[in-house]
């Protein structure tokens, strides 16, 4: 996809690239700025550098990481327009939940999912932004790092935080449905 | 302290950055730690479950419009062509179409550059000294000028191309590998097996060619490749982790009847053993040889090559019956006689050594 509009310029493939990352885009924006249009604006002028940008997409290693520093940049850039606020803190980050595909069919009730995702929401905010954006966005820890200028060991550690804090919950589920 | 091991290597299997020895290193801890295999297992499920994709459909695609809209305005002459409603239509219907033209003779071009490069590659033109590495009684693993790593098994070769790591990184290979690919976007990462290609974007897999079994099969521990032949031109397969792809070999001189109900190719779910919690398809990285409830004639197959013997069955009935086991450093005499565990038959080894006989 990347080569077609490297080389192609084909536009059909670049609306591919877009309906494949604009979702998720926007929610990473929206977490920076807080502020739906301003994210809607960012996404957009994202779009128009990488197509702006195309002729050098082949040199880029990893898209993934490539979008969301952009992203991040460009959010961060908005921001401090917007309500001239200090250099973003990794703290300040806060990604929106997802909604969930009906559970019936995942056979796990509502309820369950209720319990779990407020179990997410009470992770440390660091460690809560890791954790979403390896189960919401399906990022690896080498590309978390780069978008959040931290290190793959300090990813690591968080997410191994994260999961134990949420199995801790889900273990109290388990051992509240034995009573 | 082992829990604090477990929930690390577990979250690195989420994300599937957990390499293979990690994967095998959390089975074990958690047979120990039954406790937290099934909050892990819960928990698993939560991570995995897909979001609700219609609603987030529609606003991308409403979203897509805006941005196309900017998109014509910014950059009339890619985005104009598709304007089928406009006043000016059959002019910009011409300019398209002479884009479009410009565009075919591009691909075209592109095209035959891609083909005869890639004949450069699969054309077994004798391979340089320098760029062949073979492993032929035991095991041999090496890190390829690009960082990736390969480990190649007994009997198997590996034939780098021309400018490997610098301009291509296609690879030939005979006999059984185990590949780690480091991950480079401009470079993609090829195996070519027999007439099939596998294509790696960064990733963990096995690819077992040996020229006697008429079989290429590839296992993919995690990342994701996908997989040509050149043969079969219609075959393109994307695997993900945990398959295994089989593909039949094109027998040349078949009927061609038999052409046609030929297999294009066999995908299965990656088994783990119940009691080591090895994948069969890649224990012989470690040096162990697994069979999960595999058919006698597999286990033949493999017991050759692993202990470089001819096997003669000489009881049909046994052909297709399913053994079990995991071995290490036993002899030949040991293995096949843990296997009469798992079902009676049985063997003599003929003198000196080198034939085995199973009735």
């Amino acid at each position: 996809m990347v080569e077609q509009i490297a080389v192609l310029d084909d536009s059909k493939a670049f609306e591919k690239l877009f309906y494949l990352y604009y979702k998720r885009l926007l929610r990473f924006a929206d977490a920076i700025v807080k502020d739906a249009q301003a994210a809607e604006e960012v996404v957009s002028d994202v779009f128009l550098n990488l197509w702006r940008n195309r002729s050098k997409l082949l040199e880029i290693e990893n898209l993934n990481s490539y979008l969301y520093v952009a992203t991040k940049n460009l959010a961060i850039r908005s921001r401090t327009r917007l309500q001239n606020r200090k250099p973003l803190n990794i703290e300040e980050i806060e990604i929106e939940p997802e909604h969930f595909t009906n559970p019936e069919e995942i056979l796990l009730n509502n309820e369950l999912v209720k319990r779990y995702e407020a179990a997410v929401s009470r992770l440390p905010s660091r460690c809560q932004t890791i954790y979403r954006l390896a189960r919401q966005d399906g990022l690896r820890y080498k590309e978390i790092a780069a978008i959040l200028n931290v290190s793959v060991k300090t990813v690591d550690a968080q997410m191994a935080i994260a999961l134990k804090r949420i199995t801790q919950v889900v273990r109290f589920i388990y051992d509240e449905k034995r009573l | 302290m082992h829990h604090a091991r477990i929930y690390q290597l577990s979250a690195r299997k989420l994300t599937q950055d957990a390499t293979l020895e990690e994967l095998q290193e959390l089975e074990q801890l958690l047979r120990e730690h039954p406790e937290l295999a099934s909050q892990l297992e819960m928990h698993g499920r939560f991570f995995n479950i897909e979001a609700t994709q219609e609603a987030a459909d529609a606003e991308t695609g409403e979203a897509w419009e805006r941005q196309e809209a900017l998109m014509r305005a910014r950059f009339p002459e890619v985005f104009g062509n598709r304007l089928g409603h406009t006043k000016k239509g059959a002019l910009l219907k011409k300019i398209g179409w002479s884009i479009a033209a410009a565009c075919m003779i591009l691909a075209l071009t592109l095209g035959y550059f891609f083909n005869s490069r890639n004949n450069a590659v699969i054309n077994p033109a004798p391979p340089t000294a320098a760029a062949a590495i073979e492993a032929t009684s035991s095991k041999h693993e090496v890190t390829l000028p690009d960082g990736s790593r390969a480990i190649l098994n007994k009997n198997s070769h590996l034939y780098l191309s021309e400018g490997f790591g610098s301009v291509n990184r296609n690879i030939r290979l005979e006999g059984e590998a185990f590949f780690d690919v480091v991950h480079n976007g401009q470079l993609p990462f090829t195996v070519q097996a027999a007439t099939v290609q596998v294509k790696v974007l960064g990733t963990a897999f096995n690819v077992r060619a040996y020229k006697d079994e008429r079989e290429v099969e590839t296992s993919l521990i995690r990342g994701a490749v996908e997989i040509t032949d050149k043969v079969n031109k219609e075959l393109k397969i994307l695997m993900k982790p945990n398959e295994k792809v089989t593909i039949q070999l094109d027998e040349k001189n078949l009927p061609d009847i038999s052409r046609e109900v030929r297999m294009l190719y066999k995908m299965e779910e990656l088994k783990k053993e119940e009691v080591s919690g090895m994948i069969s398809e890649t224990a012989w990285v470690q040096d162990k040889l697994v069979f999960n409830s595999a058919p006698l004639l597999e286990v033949v197959r493999k017991l050759e090559k692993w202990y470089n013997v001819s096997i003669r069955i000489e009881n049909d009935a046994l052909k297709e019956e399913r053994f079990t086991g995991v071995f290490e450093k036993e002899t030949i005499n040991e293995a096949l006689t843990a296997l009469q565990l798992t079902y009676p038959f049985y063997f003599e080894i003929a003198p000196g050594g080198n034939l085995v006989i199973i009735k």
